[in-house]
């Protein structure tokens, strides 16, 4: 495959097939997914030793566990005998990994300790060789744990460069509060791009546009795929709002209470949305199951040291994203609409191209950040298979 | 105990499980003709409506999809989705299990159904997008039976594609 071919000018325009291809599709697997820091669970999440999350990297089963010496490991879900999960529930907690069909059994660290009538095997067995298998680059930034298949992956904190600052802002002291699930009919790179794409919400979300919480900022391209915008808060307009709501309803759930300087979407490459908007904070997992299908986990997160009533606040907010979401329920209609328009294959690219391309910010609607996100993308599709 | 006895204790109440599922039956038809003005009027005054995930519940998170607490919050929520969101339009179907029904006052009753919910999209394709349960609390004002509250647990924890009430 000609990978060249399918980003030009400056990501200022896409090939539509990156969207539809199977053969695209298995490219990304293993040129990013299987390459790249991929974030796997939030350390709120595994705050003892023997507490454990199961996700996915690149379509493989792993599980994130804290183990006896609290340090987090990342192991592949899969027992070393038979195959069968070791890890069977999304999270969990367990003093050992037993696996359910011969009860091999493996301590927090994937040393295998348990095999029962192991003298089946012959003298020649042993235990040292079947662990479960680690995947060994681990890293925790501002309490968000990734992983990278990639033995040799550059440090985390150099892959995450500029956005550091930004996911220390939005992150740092927050804990997981809540997850809401989708599946929709669409490519991920769409609903990733669309968290990039400061020249939506005024049209698409046609509640942001009745309440007018949208002003003037800049979209900003972060290097190594990362994007940003971010705008200035203004106070809520309520009366179209509540004009087609309720004579009685007022828009006062859609103003930010909490002290803060912009509102922001921080996008990370390959997978990941953290927007901050109003006091809600939360994490847009992005899990391509195939070309036309993907997996979106949205955890919210609060401060963990907030009063119960700021609390049910940001849980209240919280409310905008996902598949019950204020705006979200749009968000999530996007992908799927785009992609049955991007079958049309009589048209060959995408239009990114608002703004000065030669240029690492512009304004919010221009597209800084989605083109970020495309320049990184075609470099680690071309690393591999070009 | 005398026939008329008898009568006396089980006539309202069998007459009022009549009503609860009728009500209960009326709310998800309401949603499903997307008529949420009426499905608004099946509830109290103080009425309440939540759905959760069983993914949130078992994880101990306090996370809603969707509170709504009083009927200003509510008649809010239809209209954000009946003006802002730009949900593809859809027709959905509501198949219910029975109820089981516990009356804890004359006025007042627990109930419990099941159920499962297709969205038919413009493609003319029907799919399942989610199942769970409701646990309504039921009032009885001026003679009317209503919804006082309804909690939802969504058995589905990964919907397919969006959930605007249910
Ligand atoms: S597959 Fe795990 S013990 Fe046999
Ligand atoms: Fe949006």
């Amino acid at each position: 495959m000609q990978t060249s071919e399918l980003v030009r000018d400056n990501a200022r325009f896409v090939n539509r097939s990156v969207y539809r291809d199977q053969e695209i599709f298995e490219l990304e697997q293993r040129a990013i997914f299987s390459r790249s820091w991929i974030y796997v669970a939030h350390e709120s999440e595994l705050r003892k030793p023997g507490d454990f999350r199961t996700t996915t990297i690149a379509g493989q089963p792993v599980v994130a566990v804290r183990d006896k010496e609290e340090r987090v490991r990342v192991f592949f879900n899969t027992c070393t005998h038979r195959g069968a999960v070791v890890a069977r529930t999304p999270r969990g907690n367990c003093r050992a990994f037993q696996c359910m069909y011969h009860a091999w059994t493996y301590d927090l660290s994937g040393k295998l300790i348990g095999v029962p009538r192991p003298e089946g095997y012959g003298p020649d067995f042993n235990r040292g060789d079947y662990g479960l298998r680690e995947v060994k680059s681990v890293a925790t930034f501002c309490g968000l744990i990734f992983a990278s298949l990639d033995p040799h992956a550059e440090a985390l904190e150099t892959f995450l460069g500029r956005t550091r600052e930004y996911i220390r802002e939005a992150c740092e002291g927050r804990v997981i509060t809540g997850v809401n699930k989708t599946i929709f009919n669409g490519n991920w790179k769409i609903y990733r791009e669309n968290f990039a794409d400061g020249y939506h919400p005024n049209y698409l979300h046609k509640l942001l546009a009745a309440i007018g919480t949208y002003a003037e900022g800049s979209s900003i391209d972060l290097g190594a795929g990362h994007g940003l915008l971010e705008w200035a808060e203004i106070a809520p307009k309520t009366d179209k709002y509540r004009a087609a709501t309720d004579k009685t309803a007022d828009a006062n759930i859609w103003i930010a209470r909490l002290p803060k300087d912009k509102e922001r979407v921080l996008t990370l490459f390959p997978n990941l949305s953290i927007p901050w908007i109003l006091d809600a904070v939360s994490i847009h997992v992005i899990t391509p199951l195939s070309p036309e299908r993907t997996l979106l986990e949205i955890y919210l997160l609060g401060g963990e040291r907030d009063t119960p009533e700021i609390k049910q606040w940001r849980l209240a907010q919280s409310m905008m994203w996902g598949p019950a979401g204020a705006v979200g329920v749009d968000d999530i209609e996007v992908p799927k609409e785009c992609q049955r328009g991007l079958r049309a294959t009589e048209l060959t690219w995408v239009n990114l191209a608002r703004g000065n391309a030669a240029l690492d910010r512009g304004d919010l609607e221009d597209e800084q950040a989605v083109r970020a996100f495309y320049k990184e993308w075609i470099q680690r599709l071309d690393a591999v298979g070009g | 105990m005398a026939v008329e006895e008898k009568v006396r204790s089980f006539g309202p109440v069998a007459g009022a499980r009549d009503a609860i599922v009728e009500l209960i039956n009326r709310s998800c038809r309401f949603l499903d003709q997307n008529r949420f003005e009426n499905w608004l009027e099946l509830f109290a005054d103080q009425g309440r409506y939540r759905v959760q995930t069983a993914e949130n519940v078992d994880a101990g998170y306090d996370f809603n999809l969707i509170l709504l607490e009083g009927k200003a919050q509510m008649a809010e929520w239809i209209g954000v989705i009946t003006n802002f969101h730009q949900a593809e339009p859809s027709r959905t179907i509501h198949v219910l299990s029975g109820q089981d029904i516990e009356f804890i006052g004359e006025d007042e009753a627990l109930s419990w159904t099941g159920f499962a919910a297709f969205r038919t999209a413009t493609d003319g394709i029907s799919q399942l997008f989610c199942v769970g349960e409701y646990h309504d609390k039921l009032v009885r004002v001026a003679a009317r039976w209503l919804i006082q509250s309804r909690e939802v647990l969504l058995h589905t924890s990964t919907v397919t594609g969006i959930l605007q009430v249910i």
